[in-house]
């Protein structure tokens, strides 16, 4: 009689085999258990991380605001106020009228120039490239700039995409000539069908380590994400920014309507 | 039914040649990203030396059994010492010591097969050297994932899912090792069967590793946004 026909060894056998077994299930439920525990900690730390992140760029927003109102204001104040009281002096004193009318045309340039930083005039008609272009011309003086656009889709950007690209890329050139000293930009801006996406660097000083996100650039993170695009900053020799849009719904207008 | 035994007996070389083949390409076309990957490298050719060398074996004796304990002890050492160098990070001594255990009964079997065990009666041949080396690779199985799942940072998923293949394959061994004797002894084809289930089971095994291997071999590329 072999050893498996005996009773005793059957029965060692089996007591064996279910005493692992269930010690497998049960340590298998217990690692279940705790990998869903961990799993919904780590739900709720994130959550609770993009509220966080979603609060700074909330109040940062309302600072932004803030600024830009204090901006205009001084703006206001301190040119076009002042040019139109210049403006009602020569007229109580008689001023002869070419004069005058000099006075008046550089008054309604002033507001031209205030609205236009206000709101970019055309904003509907006007490409994302060319509201581009314009604002790389407005910096050429300051900068050697390397400007390069691929336009690969004949659809038309909705407006608000076209508006927050131009603000970050107004806030970019601020910040790479307060911040960086930079004197070289290379602004690529690659528009297909699938995405928008902008890649942006300057010979500046870069982000120092351990930097802490400013106003400007939560502003642009604000704005990101707005549009539902991603975006990658890097300081190496200079700084670094990649954004991509790709999100379709919102990029072109047929898509959004 | 024994021209299906046959058929069964020539499939055992699929183990073999998919694990030249495996090393092969290893060899040639793979580095090592991780250091266990080492082990796990040379516990697919240790394995390929047992399965021949078993087979030489077998041409001047009458069993070869003896490679039970053998591979065991192999395996044990390997695997085992993988275990405690990468994949345990806490209870190192109880792991140690059961390392120590499991390899002291493995040996003890191993002397008691060859000093004692001279007859040719196979009615009481039972080794359990594979059942307790199996069962401590599966606890240390457990004792890693339950480690990694405790921690609340991010867990890295190469290990997890070698540790679970591991694991997973150990705890068929240990049930199919534990009645060894009936898969000896018996006069029936049903354990032929059991054996063409383990076969499947130890192929895809080895697939899994040499696959394993294969993807996470070499390190990737960053990804452009990072």
């Amino acid at each position: 009689m072999a050893l498996w026909q005996k009773e005793e060894t059957i029965i060692f056998w089996i007591i064996v085999s279910l005493f692992f077994i269930s010690a497998i299930l049960i340590c298998f439920f217990w690692l279940f258990y705790r990998y869903q525990q961990n799993m919904y900690q780590q739900k709720v730390a994130h959550l609770e991380n993009e509220h966080r992140f979603k609060e700074s760029l909330r109040l940062s927003m309302l600072e932004s605001q803030e600024n830009e109102r204090a901006r205009i204001a001084h703006d206001l104040h301190d040119s076009l106020n002042g040019h139109l009281t210049a403006l009602q002096w020569s007229v109580d004193l008689d001023v002869e009228r070419p004069k005058l009318q000099d006075k008046i045309k550089f008054c309604i340039a002033e507001v031209r120039r205030i609205s236009h930083n206000l709101y970019p005039p055309l904003l509907e008609d006007t490409s994302l490239e060319t509201l581009i272009s314009h604002q790389v011309q407005h910096w050429i003086s300051r900068y050697e700039i390397d400007y390069y656009i691929d336009v690969r889709t004949q659809q038309s950007i909705s407006n608000h995409v076209k508006l927050h690209f131009l603000r970050i890329i107004q806030e970019l050139f601020v910040n790479s000539d307060k911040h960086g000293h930079a004197t070289r930009v290379r602004l690529h801006l690659r528009i297909t069908p699938a995405s928008l996406c902008m890649a942006y660097c300057d010979n500046g000083k870069g982000l120092p380590p351990g930097y802490q996100a400013g106003l400007g650039i939560k502003s642009i993170q604000n704005r990101m994400m707005m549009i539902a695009g991603q975006y990658k900053t890097k300081s190496y020799q200079g700084f670094q920014f990649i954004s991509i849009c790709s999100d379709n719904k919102h990029l072109y207008k047929q898509a959004h309507s | 039914m024994s021209n299906w035994i046959q058929w069964l007996d020539a499939a055992t070389w699929s183990i073999p040649i998919l694990l030249t083949l495996s090393l092969a390409a290893l060899i040639c076309y793979r580095k090592a990203a991780n250091p266990w990957d080492y082990y796990v490298s040379a516990y697919l050719a240790i394995a390929l030396i047992v399965d021949l060398s078993s087979r030489y074996w077998l041409s001047f004796h009458t069993d070869n059994l003896v490679f039970v304990q053998l591979y065991a002890l192999a395996e044990l050492m390997l695997v085992g010492i993988m275990y405690m160098r990468f994949f345990l990070t806490r209870l190192r001594k109880i792991g140690g010591l059961l390392l120590f255990v499991s390899g002291g009964f493995v040996t003890w079997e191993f002397a008691h097969h060859i000093l004692r065990d001279t007859d040719q009666d196979f009615s009481y041949y039972q080794s359990y050297s594979r059942v307790v080396v199996s069962a401590t690779l599966v606890t240390y199985g457990l004792m890693s994932l339950l480690q990694r799942v405790r921690r609340s940072e991010q867990m890295d998923h190469q290990k997890v899912r070698l540790i679970v293949a591991l694991t997973f394959y150990y705890s068929l061994n240990f049930i199919f090792y534990l009645p060894i004797n009936f898969f000896v002894t018996a006069h029936t084809h049903f354990k032929f069967l059991l054996w063409a289930i383990n076969l499947l089971v130890t192929n895809i095994f080895y697939i899994y590793l040499t696959l394993y291997l294969w993807r996470f071999g070499k390190k990737k590329k960053p990804l452009f946004s990072g």
